[in-house]
């Protein structure tokens, strides 16, 4: 008690030095943000892969390489549902309530950007998909108003989200199909095990009704991965083999609009891979392909280059070497915009400019399994 | 939707290996019925399935032969084996399949990767490789799919087994 006396008049002695009369003591504060997401700020998804109850995201400014905060997202981490004008987004996430056990609870957890406070719950039925990030599991819908969330128990279904009530609307069945592919504000497909295509359709309260399934579009052997990329009018999925089938949603029953090859004769042994495939840009109608060299199924393999094609033309127009290994890749959509990768296993995440693929800078020392990115999104995304 | 299971179904009893747990999405009902010890009655061959196939290799090594499809952690690093989860674990009813060659006798073998659930993640002898892996939306070949589903413990993932179901046909 004397040593712990002494130590408490040491450290008032301290505090009243005539030195520290100057001084004005700190005041601890909150940081706060900017209201909307800036164009190069970016959200990379950390999925925790060996400590998956600490799923979480990133939020980083690739202009100044700094991290501006992170939001925690509970059980197997996925991709955020961002609202377009950039101001709010949603975080769904699964919550055991003994922490690896006890009761599931699924939630879409609403947070303003300004803050990244926790604010507004959904609770969503405890049946979302659980496993690899992919955006096509939880998109948001153009226009901003729904968020169509995909579950497997392994049943499939969809809730439906109201992202501007933040409530849930509900549960809908999907009848064998999975994946969540928007066309339009109230427009959505989701792709079929055996290769077909199930379109439907939102009312104005955002129950879903399924419409006429497609005939088979894509081949057994060579099945369209769940990496599809909208340009803003289409879908573009990716094959394996390389194949780009881009799908034509105008009618009530989804068809293919053509196929074509990312591949040349020239560039045999090459393929797409990776977990975030690819990603375009629609101003100029750049679009960017993670690739590599292998053979059949190393269709999960990172890219060590980015094949950059005019999309319209579907022709290659660049070859950006990576100098090392990519799991996800996406381009900001701004006028000038820049080119983001991560790889899991490693802490940095690159970017580059978009045009040139001169990598700009390394963010460094971020989390170990770094998949999804999510860059500022964009009006009718 | 008739016509498209019909033509899903048409389809994989034509590919034994993953068709037998494809078929159970399509059971609302059967989904939880399905069980380890159900597998055996799935189109492989039983004939074969009564023979145990030979062994060479490291299970603690990605590269041991029933691995060709799985992704995550080795539950023979964990406290479990191939076919056995670690203490406290539970083994997940349900799951995705792949169709290994077993270098023993040439001959492929339908292996069922159950996940071991209820503790965080094992993190030890991680290991990708995906032969025949389907997309998620062809999930009963899928390794991207957290299957810790219709156990009693929970959706937490601990680490991989391997399987041997039977011969594949």
């Amino acid at each position: 008690m004397k040593t712990l006396t002494a130590f408490t008049a040491l450290c008032l002695a301290t505090v009243a030095a005539p030195a520290t009369a100057q001084l004005q003591p700190e005041e601890l504060t909150q940081e706060t943000l900017a209201e909307v997401m800036q164009p190069h700020w970016v959200w990379v998804n950390d999925v925790s892969f060996d400590r998956m109850l600490d799923g979480r995201a990133y939020l980083l400014d690739a202009d100044s390489g700094q991290m501006l905060g992170m939001i925690s997202g509970g059980y197997g981490h996925g991709s955020l549902l961002l609202a377009e004008d950039g101001k709010t987004f949603g975080v769904p996430s699964i919550h055991l309530s003994r922490g690896v056990r006890g009761e599931r609870t699924d939630v879409v957890t609403f947070y303003k950007t300004a803050d990244l406070k926790a604010g507004t719950e959904a609770i969503i039925p405890p049946k979302r998909f659980s496993g690899m990030p992919f955006i096509s599991s939880a998109p948001v819908m153009p226009g901003g108003r729904f968020a169509v969330l995909y579950n497997f128990t392994p049943e499939q279904s969809v809730t439906v989200v109201d992202m501007q009530a933040q409530k849930t609307v509900g549960e809908f069945v999907t009848s064998g199909c999975g994946l969540v592919f928007p066309t339009g504000p109230s427009k959505f497909f989701l792709i079929c095990g055996d290769g077909a295509l199930q379109p439907a359709t939102l009312d104005a309260e955002g129950k879903v009704t399924l419409g006429k399934t497609s005939k088979k579009l894509f081949a057994d052997d060579d099945p369209v991965t769940e990496k599809g990329v909208w340009t803003g009018k289409q879908w573009l999925f990716f094959t394996p083999s390389g194949k780009v089938h881009v799908i034509d949603h105008a009618k009530d029953v989804p068809s293919l609009a053509k196929t074509w090859s990312l591949i040349t004769a020239a560039d045999a042994g090459w393929r797409p891979g990776a977990l975030q495939t690819a990603s375009y840009h629609r101003a100029t109608g750049r679009l960017y392909v993670l690739m590599h060299e292998g053979g059949p199924n190393t269709h999960k393999d990172p890219g060590t280059e980015i094949w950059v094609y005019d999309a319209a033309k579907q022709a290659r127009i660049q070859r950006i070497s990576l100098d090392g290994m990519a799991l996800s890749v996406a381009v900001s959509q701004d006028a000038k915009p820049l080119l983001y990768t991560a790889m899991p296993g490693e802490t940095d995440f690159k970017v580059r400019d978009a045009m040139t693929g001169e990598l700009i800078r390394k963010i460094e020392g971020l989390g170990g399994f770094m998949t999804v990115i999510q860059p500022s999104p964009v009006t009718g995304q | 939707m008739t016509n498209r299971l019909d033509r899903i179904m048409e389809r994989l009893s034509r590919t034994a290996a993953r068709g037998m747990s494809r078929r159970s999405f399509f059971g609302r009902a059967s989904a939880f019925g399905i069980t380890a010890a159900s597998m055996p009655l799935l189109p492989v061959s039983r004939a074969n399935a009564a023979q145990q196939p030979g062994e060479s290799g490291d299970p603690q090594s990605c590269d041991y032969w029933r691995y060709c499809a799985i992704d995550g952690f080795l539950c023979s690093c964990c406290g479990g084996s191939t076919s056995s989860c670690p203490p406290g674990t539970e083994p997940s009813p349900i799951t995705w399949v792949g169709t290994c060659r077993n270098p023993v006798d040439n001959k492929d073998y339908v292996i069922s990767y159950n996940d071991c659930c209820g503790k965080s993640a094992c993190g030890r002898c991680m290991c990708n490789r995906n032969e025949g892996d389907t997309p998620v939306h062809q999930p009963a070949g899928s390794n991207d799919i957290n299957w810790c589903l219709g156990t009693e413990v929970g959706v937490v993932y601990n680490c991989s087994t391997a399987v041997v179901l039977g011969a594949a046909d």
